[in-house]
């Protein structure tokens, strides 16, 4: 098997590569190792994604509620990717247009988080607890990575808030000791955000609820997707207003900020049209 | 995508699948050499599992228990009805086709 076959083989869903996986590979060492073959299977892997096979209303509701998920902790940090662009410091030019939309993304940014953390409430007690109490260590594995870096991230902030207001000049005039911790904290933040999006979805797919658990967090996946969308809606005109001279400095990371937040307000609006679809099902 | 050695195509992989496994059931290398055996078309991994899965999914096939690392699939009755409407539809284009072929090339 190939580099770029065995690579193709990782690049397949979770819950795919749980169903199909072993056989799967055991077809590909058993055909002639060529180009064509990883090809087809990269087009396999995308179109697993886009299209996940669901097993029955449980298998469509544990999608929607993980791709849901997955796409609110990829799409939340646009709202605060662009107060930083656009509002700290504002520019000369920033009109309160672009404040107010701003300010209805603020607000849509903690409406979100309280349905996901609702959302979140209803999967930990329903779903993971239990897990818990039945030693299901292997289906929560994929949590420990989340959980250890969000300990460790946040004592480094701690480290941080203490370190910036106990010498003042440590923000003015920041030492390489502290422009070194800040770098490697926001490293460690960017790979504790791609843990938080990927292990609960991961954990749940192993935890292979039933429908009777996922009901409440599904019904909720419509509403996350909504505020995500609206959200992105508001940020993309704030954008849009503030033009090329407020974004001068911040135009690419903003651009990426907004085409993430798109493809994930629609990768959620479509799930969740889904998942409420095979709830209505039932 | 289905590695096909004819210009023109004239089938999708699905179909392909549920042709192979009406003989009885298969696992995916099998359905591989039974598909370019039988019709001069090499089923890659990926579309062949894309298309088991979503056979699977809507009832056509049914996976039988695992035997080494290669699981067999057979055929439900309705994924023999599907078929069997199918090939109809196909044999009826055939027939058309041959026919005006016969008029116009004498």
């Amino acid at each position: 098997m190939t580099a770029l076959t065995s690579l193709a083989l990782r690049a397949y869903p979770p819950s795919f590569r749980a169903r199909y996986g072993k056989e799967l590979s055991g077809l590909v060492e058993d055909l002639p190792a060529t180009s064509r073959t990883s090809i087809d299977l990269l087009y396999g892997a995308i179109r697993a994604w886009a299209q996940p096979p669901c097993h029955g209303i449980e298998g469509r509701l544990r999608a929607t509620t993980a791709t849901t998920w997955v796409t609110w902790c990829a799409g939340f940090l646009i709202v605060p990717a662009m107060n930083r662009a656009l509002l700290d410091p504002p520019s000369a030019g920033t009109s309160s247009s672009v404040r107010t939309l701003l300010g209805i993304a603020d607000v849509l940014f903690f409406l979100g988080w309280a349905l996901v953390l609702l959302g979140a409430a209803s999967v930990v007690f329903r779903i993971v607890v239990p897990a818990v109490r039945a030693r299901a260590w292997t289906s929560l594995r994929p949590l420990m990575p989340t959980l250890t870096l969000g300990l460790i991230e946040a004592i480094g902030l701690l480290w941080l808030g203490i370190a910036s207001n106990n010498r003042a000049e440590q923000v003015a005039h920041p030492s390489g000791l502290f422009i070194t911790a800040t770098v490697l904290w926001l490293i460690g933040f960017a790979a504790f955000i791609c843990c938080l999006g990927i292990g609960p979805a991961l954990a749940l797919s192993r935890l292979e609820p039933g429908a009777a658990e996922l009901r409440n967090p599904t019904r909720l996946t419509a509403a996350v997707a909504l505020t995500l969308a609206a959200l992105t809606g508001c940020s993309l005109a704030a954008a849009l207003i503030a033009g090329d001279a407020t974004l001068a400095n911040s135009a690419i990371p903003v651009a990426v900020a907004l085409a993430v937040g798109c493809l994930a307000s629609l990768t959620a609006i479509v799930s969740s049209s889904r998942g409420i679809h095979a709830l209505r099902s039932t | 995508m289905a590695r096909r050695k004819d210009d023109v195509a004239w089938s999708d992989p699905a179909l392909l699948i549920l042709g192979s496994l009406v003989s009885g059931p298969k696992h995916g290398y099998a359905i591989v050499q039974d598909t370019e055996d039988a019709v001069g078309i090499t089923l890659g991994p990926g579309t062949l599992y894309a298309a088991l899965a979503r056979l699977e999914q809507r009832g056509h096939v049914r996976a039988l228990p695992e035997e080494d690392r290669r699981r067999p699939y057979e055929i439900t009755a309705a994924g023999s009805a599907l078929l069997a409407q199918r090939l109809e539809a196909m044999r009826a284009f055939a027939v058309r086709g041959l026919t005006q072929l016969r008029t116009v090339q004498p």
